[in-house]
């Protein structure tokens, strides 16, 4: 019981953890593979990478929660909301709805990085406050 | 009569030398009691411009991939501009009334951290006056009969709410009072936040 109860509060937190970087490279990579199944009208994969996005963002989200940060905060439910409504018009098959809601995800992106972003000398990215 | 000449040419020399060295040694003394005084005002400008410098750079700190807030560093480099038992005082805010007084490092490293969390985009810069095309950025700058010095200037500060990102640039004044080491024995802040105008 005791060792249910502690591994009930420590798991949340471990699972909110999961390094900020991780999840911008999957959220990378899964906004990539969408792209070129939106090109091609794939939609049912469309469906599965814009779920994806949305499980992303939320985790996104939860990382800034804690900062208060209102602008990166609103970007990733902005980007989380476009993902939801891109997975609900791929599966309504209707591809023009997805790809508006894939560029409305695309600006949250870039509003959330020109505030919070830096590349660094060394091409790496650093997390602003 | 050679010998008589050149020794008469060197005894002449020789006097004349002296009275120079002499009449430089009793002339220059005053000048080097003076030299303090004119030498330390612009020792203790470039240390109140470097409380600018390290107090503008208490935004320049990232977040880790795994969400700590490091701006240790920073905060320890504003830190080390201050005497240990300096006082920093900065009037009322949302959480106290009246002004609020930090004494010591440890209560000063308090504030700085919280100001380094809260705010971002700082730009706190000293007000340029201008006369006869001459900008000059001044800091009026004294010194205590008791030793250390001064300093005081005006200037504007612009800082980004970390929270909301909303931009303010507010007139404001600061003065500092330095030891003889040049730390920071007490500073003053003064922000006229009735006077705050939001950069749209």
């Amino acid at each position: 019981m005791t060792v249910a109860i502690a591994f009930s509060l420590v798991a949340p937190v471990g699972a909110r953890q999961r390094p900020y970087d991780a999840i911008m490279k999957d959220v990378g990579s899964t906004f990539g593979t969408l792209r070129k199944t939106l090109e091609t009208g794939d939609l049912t994969a469309t469906t599965s990478d814009a779920e994806k996005l949305a499980r992303l963002f939320t985790e996104v989200e939860q990382f800034w929660v804690p900062f208060r940060t209102k602008d990166a905060i609103d970007a990733a439910r902005g980007a989380r909301d476009a993902a939801v409504a891109m997975a609900g018009a791929a599966k309504a098959k209707d591809a023009q709805a997805a790809k508006t809601a894939a560029t409305r995800l695309a600006a949250s992106c870039t509003a959330c990085h020109l505030s919070h972003r830096e590349q660094l000398p060394d091409k790496t990215y650093r997390i602003k406050p | 009569m050679n010998r008589r000449l050149r020794f008469s040419v060197l005894a002449s020399r020789f006097v004349f030398r002296f009275f120079t060295f002499v009449t430089v040694l009793v002339g220059g003394l005053p000048l080097a009691a003076q030299a303090p005084p004119t030498a330390k005002p612009p020792q203790t400008e470039e240390l109140a411009r470097e409380w600018f410098v390290r107090l503008n750079e208490l935004d320049d700190w990232y977040i880790s991939f795994d969400g700590q807030e490091q701006n240790g560093a920073v905060v320890d480099r504003f830190l080390a501009l201050y005497a240990d038992d300096a006082f920093h005082q900065v009037g009322p805010s949302d959480r106290q009334a009246g002004a609020v007084v930090f004494h010591g490092r440890d209560a000063i490293r308090k504030w700085a951290n919280d100001f380094s969390k809260t705010y971002t985009g700082l730009n706190y810069r000293v007000e340029y006056k201008t006369r006869q095309e001459k900008p000059v950025q001044p800091f009026y700058v004294t010194e205590f009969p008791w030793g250390g010095t001064g300093a005081s200037t005006q200037f504007e500060a612009i800082y980004t709410n970390r929270d909301d990102r909303r931009q303010f640039v507010v007139p404001a004044a600061v003065f500092f009072i330095f030891d003889e080491a040049g730390k920071i024995q007490s500073l003053r802040l003064y922000v006229l936040q009735n006077e705050a105008a939001e950069i749209a």
